[in-house]
């Protein structure tokens, strides 16, 4: 059935229009690893994936009669998902108050052996790499719902401007001014964190 | 474009390697679950199934008052059965002797 879907969108999506709750059940199922993928790298606190997913494709079943097939509906269904996601970071309560007292006793050992000189021959256990993670999120947590979308992009899914363009429908100038001042506050803020610890 | 500085890039390079693989199959009854709140787009609301039955009723009942004045034209044009008035005739001239 999903391989039906990648042979004629056109024929499925009219059946999906239709109300043919089969081919409805199909189209969700064959997006589904698309939308969940962007949920979980921009997922606001306190809420729960598959809620998000659900409302992502709400959203797409209210605006299918708007999709004119000029680009691929994983496309078009990403930059749903992208910007649902954003307004729902967005509309989350202020984000808590950024401590740099608050780091755990791994990720300040983390934030030491990243600074250390020859780091990059080291090889981090688990437990620093999970450390290492935590501080990534905390660092990326004190950024704007945009700036964080696009620092998980491009340094953590390790994406091209192209293919965070693709996904999010932003042009490459916006996307590579955006970037160069998202880099500059994650720059900042892991400066004052290294301040904090005496590093 | 500007860059990550080496310890900025390295923590993100170890952040990488955790990644653990989740899936992204879509969990078991997800797509029914979804297709279920969203319902049909065409679903009758309240007001439009009030509004079919109105029209229904409105539809019989134009039905019946056509039937019936049919009906009533068709009596009221209908010669009278000549027994009626045979038996008629027959009243009025017993009682005219009387």
């Amino acid at each position: 059935m999903l391989r039906d879907l990648d042979l004629n969108v056109a024929d499925w999506l009219a059946r999906v229009r239709k109300q043919d709750q089969d081919a409805a059940r199909s189209l969700v199922e064959y997006l589904y690893p698309t939308v969940i993928r962007i949920v979980r790298a921009n997922l606001p606190r306190r809420a729960a994936e598959e809620d998000l997913a659900q409302e992502i494709f709400l959203k797409m079943f209210a605006k299918l009669d708007q999709y004119e097939a000029v680009m691929p509906l994983e496309h078009w269904v990403s930059r749903i998902a992208v910007n649902h996601c954003l307004n729902a970071i967005r509309a989350q309560k202020a984000r808590p108050e950024w401590r740099m007292a608050d780091l755990s006793e791994e990720q300040a050992s983390v934030l030491e052996a990243v600074t250390t000189d020859g780091a990059d021959d080291a090889h981090p256990s688990p437990t620093q790499l999970l450390g290492a993670r935590e501080l990534v999120e905390l660092l990326l947590d004190a950024l704007g719902a945009e700036d964080r979308l696009l620092i998980r992009m491009l340094e953590l899914d390790e994406l091209s401007i192209d293919e965070v363009g693709t996904i999010t429908g932003w042009s490459a100038t916006y996307i590579r001014v955006r970037a160069f001042r998202a880099r500059r506050k994650l720059k900042k803020k892991f400066a004052e964190l290294r301040k904090a610890e005496g590093l | 474009m500007s860059e990550l500085d080496p310890e900025l890039k390295r923590l993100f390079k170890w952040s990488r390697l955790t990644a653990s693989p989740q899936s992204e199959e879509a969990p078991l009854g997800f797509g029914g679950r979804v297709v279920a709140r969203r319902g049909p787009a065409s679903r009758p609301t309240l007001l439009l199934e009030l509004h079919q039955v109105a029209w229904a009723f409105m539809c019989g009942s134009v039905a019946l008052i056509i039937f019936g004045m049919v009906v009533l034209e068709k009596q009221g044009s209908a010669p009278q059965p000549a027994s009626e008035f045979s038996s008629a005739l027959s009243f009025l001239a017993s009682n005219s002797t009387q």
